[in-house]
């Protein structure tokens, strides 16, 4: 097989960010963090401040003094920007989004690290615990997302779950992105589409009438969250994932209460389960390209352990018509997920390509020597943006807006 | 849903949810003894929402009507993830 050339070698490289707090000071050091020092209140001042933020493309946002808060730290948007992705990696923040993407396919391909675990104790994400009369409301720095919203979202929280069946072991445990409502002091409605791995989790945990273990991840290092938003497969194991692109390590701990495992350098780890049968009202929130989702009868997340950080940093997405931070991310996750994918079912595949055209990414592969014969071209297709954010909306809108000059031009 | 119907709920909105109007209301205060604000949520239809919010600005379809959610509509409402043997 055709040794993939890491781009490292060939770009002048920086140390990885290891945590949130890495990736910030790396942030702040090239002026990338527009930090917000007054006193805010929530709402309306810190959404209105991130729809600003996010027509302004890819700026992110640090909240030092939220009314109400008062030494709590919010941010938002981190990634936000290609630069800042680029800065994520460890990469020059000028580096180009197919050079990106392809540094990072290329790591993923060289899966030689295992994750390595810290005890418990003396895991940064369980510096401080709270456990009994638990309020989340006063504990992270909520706002209202969107106007229209129904609650308070965190539309970066990481999941782990596992299968009550399978076990921890052998790919048992998955690690993904979900969005979730606070529902009460120690309740989180959790939005599932019904095909997620989450939602297959929490159908055989009600299968066998057992309560499903859950620990909720907020303020994850940046190339974890990468991989939990890419959603790579029920067989794929995250968390060797996340090692292979930090290329070393990836640090893990266990849980107080369940044998799951999350970051080590999680700035928050809430931990709970899921109680079977049970069914709440959850959302409405506004999507991409600002439309509400449907309110549905979502399961609940019941939290039980509150561990964070010293001075922890709440990590939160604004989502609404303008450029998120999703964009980027589904951006760069879809491509790293479809050419896991390819690799998983076409090993001869030597090199992925990608194209940035718009905000689109074009994925091509090329494939390797094959029966001493070199194959040109094994597959080449392309992989749009999930997101309504994507370049046909634009054109779509565009074209509406000219219909309807061309009908007020024809009235008169 | 008219207008003074949007004004009557305001003033109860820290007893009564102002989207389904049940009175499973929870309340917490900011933290210390700062007082700034209040966030409620409604154990019935888990809205929520904080004192210093306009929550009917957050409930507004269109200028004066307010989107509500009856129990009928909460027990037909979707289930992505169905219950299978519990």
């Amino acid at each position: 097989m055709t040794q993939i050339r890491s781009l490292s070698s060939v770009t002048d490289s920086r140390p990885i960010p290891r945590d949130l707090r890495e990736l910030l000071e790396c942030l702040q050091a090239e002026d990338r963090v527009l930090g917000i020092e007054r006193a805010v209140s929530p709402e309306p001042d810190v959404a209105s401040f991130c729809q600003a933020a996010s027509e302004l493309e890819g700026t992110s946002l640090q909240f030092d003094n939220i009314i109400g808060y008062e030494g709590k730290r919010l941010v938002v948007n981190l990634l936000a920007s290609w630069e800042n992705c680029a800065v994520m990696s460890g990469l020059r923040s000028d580096l180009s989004v197919p050079r990106l993407v392809e540094e990072l396919c290329a790591r993923a391909d060289r899966q030689f690290y295992k994750p390595i675990f810290i005890n418990t104790p003396n895991a940064p994400s369980y510096e401080c615990r709270e456990t009994g009369d638990l309020d989340m409301y006063r504990t992270l720095p909520l706002f209202r997302v969107n106007q229209h919203d129904g609650g308070f979202y965190l539309h970066k929280a990481c999941v782990v779950s596992e299968d009550m069946v399978a076990g921890v072991g052998h790919g048992g445990m998955k690690f993904g992105m979900y969005s979730l409502q606070i529902h009460g002091r120690d309740r989180l409605g959790v939005h599932l589409s019904g095909t997620d791995n989450l939602s297959l989790h929490v159908n055989i945990a009600e299968k066998t009438r057992r309560r499903l273990p859950v620990a909720v991840c907020l303020g994850v290092p940046p190339l974890a969250a990468l991989v939990a938003s890419a959603m790579t497969g029920y067989e794929s194991m995250e968390y060797n994932l996340i090692s292979a692109l930090y290329e070393r390590p990836f640090e893990l701990t266990r849980c107080l209460q369940s044998k799951l495992s999350v970051p080590a350098y999680s700035e928050y780890v809430l931990e709970g389960y899921i109680e079977p049968g049970l069914r709440c009202p959850e959302g409405p929130f506004t999507c991409d390209g600002g439309r509400l989702s449907e309110i549905a009868r979502q399961p609940q997340i019941i939290v039980t352990t509150i561990a964070h950080r010293k001075d922890p940093i709440l990590d939160n997405s604004y989502i609404g018509k303008s450029w998120t931070e999703h964009d980027c991310l589904i951006g760069i996750a879809s491509t790293l997920r479809l050419h896991k994918q390819a690799r998983d079912f076409l090993p001869e595949i030597a090199r992925s390509g990608i194209r940035a055209e718009g905000v689109h990414l074009r994925l091509g592969f090329c494939g390797g020597r094959r029966d001493g014969k070199q194959s040109s071209a094994g597959i080449s297709f392309q992989e749009g943006l999930p997101s309504e954010n994507g370049l046909s909306a634009y054109k779509q809108e565009v074209a509406a807006t000219r219909r309807r000059q061309a009908q007020c031009h024809s009235r008169t | 849903m008219s207008q003074p119907d949007l004004m009557v709920l305001g003033s109860l909105e820290q007893a009564v949810c102002p989207r389904c109007r049940h009175m499973a209301v929870m309340r917490s205060d900011a933290q210390g003894e700062s007082g700034v604000w209040s966030v409620n949520s409604c154990v019935h239809c888990c809205f929520s929402w904080r004192s210093t919010e306009d929550v009917m600005r957050v409930l507004e379809i269109t200028d004066g009507k307010a989107f509500r959610l009856w129990d009928s509509e909460i027990e037909n409402l979707p289930v992505p993830l169905v219950v299978t043997s519990v």
